[in-house]
């Protein structure tokens, strides 16, 4: 009886693992890091979900892993770099990914820490609890026996959501941008994106051009070759970005920063890169948009040896 | 068998001398240690090295105890080596085995106070005396280069080289930047503890440490035996093995101690002891050196960035 028990137990496990909910809702893809192991990588890359989803190394001939991970802020960013770093060989180039809104401070609730749990230092993890790791990591290794109610409600409704509502439905991209430029003017307290900065979002910037200028120098100290790249956005988004947003909230936080001889990549406008099919909202580039871009990226930086000097 | 390598010490840059090869000791513990360290002695070994987060210095203790009565043997005919570290996680949490981030972090609780790194080396120290059963130890190592107090972690191993309680003093997985960071200190570290291997040669590094007159010793020198997959690295090692008539743990600790660097090696078995410790009888020729170099990979086996972040 105790043997089936246990069958099953192992059966439901390997099915809650390889469900959508379990790897890329509650983890938020740090699966990627469970098993990694490979070194003398010759580029990584940092940042949120705009990074996670314009850098896919797949099929191009480089060691490449993306680092990115979201919701998370720049000082996450900074502290999974920290902890795999050693993967990376000596003049290695570390793209770090930059959005609209780096500059400022965002807020993540204590669910957005738990991916940490399962692949970081406990010292570089904000907010670290002893009991909360406990629990995260006993979830992580054995979900059904952790969390059976949980794994049952979510893989089912997974599921049935996959055999009812197998067609992708076509992205809006217009309202994809209003969405998203609602949220971020809700989330930061934003009323005119052109205006100047508050007094409160002047002091965020400050701080975070710390975090960027101690990412920048900490590539630098190990040999890495650091290059800040903000990625491509659907031209129904770039048109909310204008240039007196972009020189408050981009270019004077990289004036903080100061280090001008980085090399940035601003590419949130980037000719060639309008189709849709680049995209999969208005914010984050698709699968295929990645592998176009990764390649402009990669060649810019003479990791390809001009495999896409036609589409700079 | 007994092989007598009294001949071959090491001298450190303050002129303490310690043995060309040494015995590992994690994980082993209890009566397994008490075993070992009788049977290493009887072998040859007159190096011990361990941890406090090995968790096993008690353990030693009493081991060394049986060996001074079994054997006759003094504390003086011995080469204790430790380490001060960050704790681990038990063996019975998940994550076992990795830091747990409460020493020598400035995130943590324990390191508040602004004596914190003073308090926690001197409590660490007397711990490893009393368990230790010793006055002195012979070599203290830090045993990651802690990025948030890499100058307080050296100051405080100063000031316990000075006072005697320590007769040299070192580091453990550090690289050449994180050495150069202690260049402005009284005393330089006189050894740097690292992971070697064919697949890890890490040469620079090695370089560094020479130019600087820093001693390397190789923790867990024949792993690969156990641990890499390739076929054609097995095979590198057996062809090697039949052309010197020797094991392949045999090869691979000759390969450390041909290149100046003091492995200590771990086993539990009589005959292992012996086999690994019979290796200075013999050279390998320059052009297998550079075999068993080729096959390096820059692999990790302990991934330095995650077991210390940010280093």
């Amino acid at each position: 009886m105790r043997r089936i028990a246990r069958a099953f137990c192992n059966a439901a496990n390997r099915i809650v693992r390889r469900s959508h909910w379990y790897r890329n809702i509650y983890f938020c893809g740090a699966d990627k890091f469970w098993r990694f192991n490979t070194f003398n990588l010759d580029v990584a890359n940092t940042g949120s979900n705009s990074g996670k989803y314009a850098f896919n190394y797949d099929g191009l001939p480089v060691k490449g892993f993306n680092m990115a991970l979201g919701p998370q802020s720049l000082e996450h960013d900074f502290n999974i770099l920290k902890n795999y770093f050693s993967y990376l060989h000596e003049g290695a180039r570390i793209i770090i990914t930059l959005c609209p809104f780096s500059c400022l401070h965002s807020k993540y609730g204590a669910e957005a820490r738990r991916k940490y749990y399962t692949f970081l230092h406990p010292a570089t993890i904000d907010g670290f609890d002893d009991a909360e790791r406990m629990e995260v990591l006993r979830f992580m290794e054995n979900p059904f026996k952790a969390k059976p109610k949980m794994c049952i409600k979510f893989v089912v409704r997974e599921m049935i959501g996959k055999l009812l509502y197998r067609r992708v439905s076509e992205v809006d991209f217009s309202q994809s941008a209003q969405a998203f430029i609602d949220g971020w003017k809700k989330q930061f307290g934003i009323v005119d994106l052109d205006a100047p900065l508050s007094s409160q979002h002047v002091e965020q910037m400050e701080q975070r051009a710390g975090v960027l200028r101690d990412m920048i120098d900490f590539c630098t100290a190990r040999s890495f070759k650091p290059i800040l790249v903000i990625p491509p956005v659907h031209p129904a988004l770039s048109v909310f970005l204008t240039e007196k947003f972009r020189d408050r909230y981009i270019y004077d936080f990289l004036r903080k920063v100061n280090r001008p001889d980085v090399q940035f990549m601003d590419d949130m406008v980037l000719p060639g890169f309008e189709q849709d099919e680049y995209f999969i909202n208005a914010l984050f580039i698709s699968e295929l948009g990645a592998k176009r871009y990764t390649r402009i990226v990669l060649d810019r930086v003479g990791l390809l040896g001009g495999i896409d000097s036609e589409i700079r | 068998m007994v092989v007598d390598n009294s001949g071959m010490s090491i001298q450190l840059s303050n002129g303490v001398t310690m043995p060309p090869i040494g015995l590992g000791t994690y994980p082993v513990y209890g009566e397994a240690m008490c075993k070992m360290i009788v049977d290493g002695w009887d072998s040859g070994y007159r190096m011990i090295d361990t941890s406090d987060n090995y968790y096993n210095e008690e353990d030693l203790g009493v081991a060394l105890s049986r060996l001074y009565e079994a054997r006759n043997a003094k504390r003086g005919d011995l080469f204790l080596v430790t380490k001060i570290s960050d704790e681990l996680y038990p063996v019975n949490q998940p994550g076992a085995g990795t830091n747990r981030g409460i020493f020598f972090w400035k995130s943590s609780p324990m390191m508040q106070s602004p004596t914190a790194v003073h308090d926690i080396i001197s409590r660490k120290i007397e711990r490893s005396l009393r368990s230790l059963n010793t006055e002195y130890i012979d070599l203290l190592l830090v045993h990651r280069p802690y990025p948030d107090y890499i100058h307080e972690i050296w100051a405080e191993f100063e000031r316990f080289y000075k006072q005697g309680v320590v007769k040299a003093i070192g580091v453990s997985n550090y690289h050449a930047r994180n050495i150069e960071a202690l260049s402005s200190c009284e005393v330089l570290p006189m050894v740097n503890q690292i992971e070697v291997s064919p697949l890890n040669t890490r040469k620079s590094l090695i370089e560094y440490c020479r130019s600087q007159g820093i001693k390397v010793m190789v923790f867990a020198p024949i792993m690969t035996l156990r641990t890499v997959r390739d076929s054609a690295y097995h095979d590198m090692l057996q062809g090697l093995s039949k052309k010197y008539d020797r094991t392949p743990a045999q090869v691979l600790l000759r390969w450390n101690v041909q290149q100046g660097l003091i492995p200590i090696p771990k086993s539990t078995q009589r005959s292992r002891l012996e086999e690994n410790i019979a290796i200075f009888d013999f050279s390998l020729e320059d052009d297998d050196m550079s075999l068993i170099d080729s096959f390096n990979e820059n692999r990790q086996y302990v991934v330095e960035s995650k077991a210390c972040p940010g280093f």
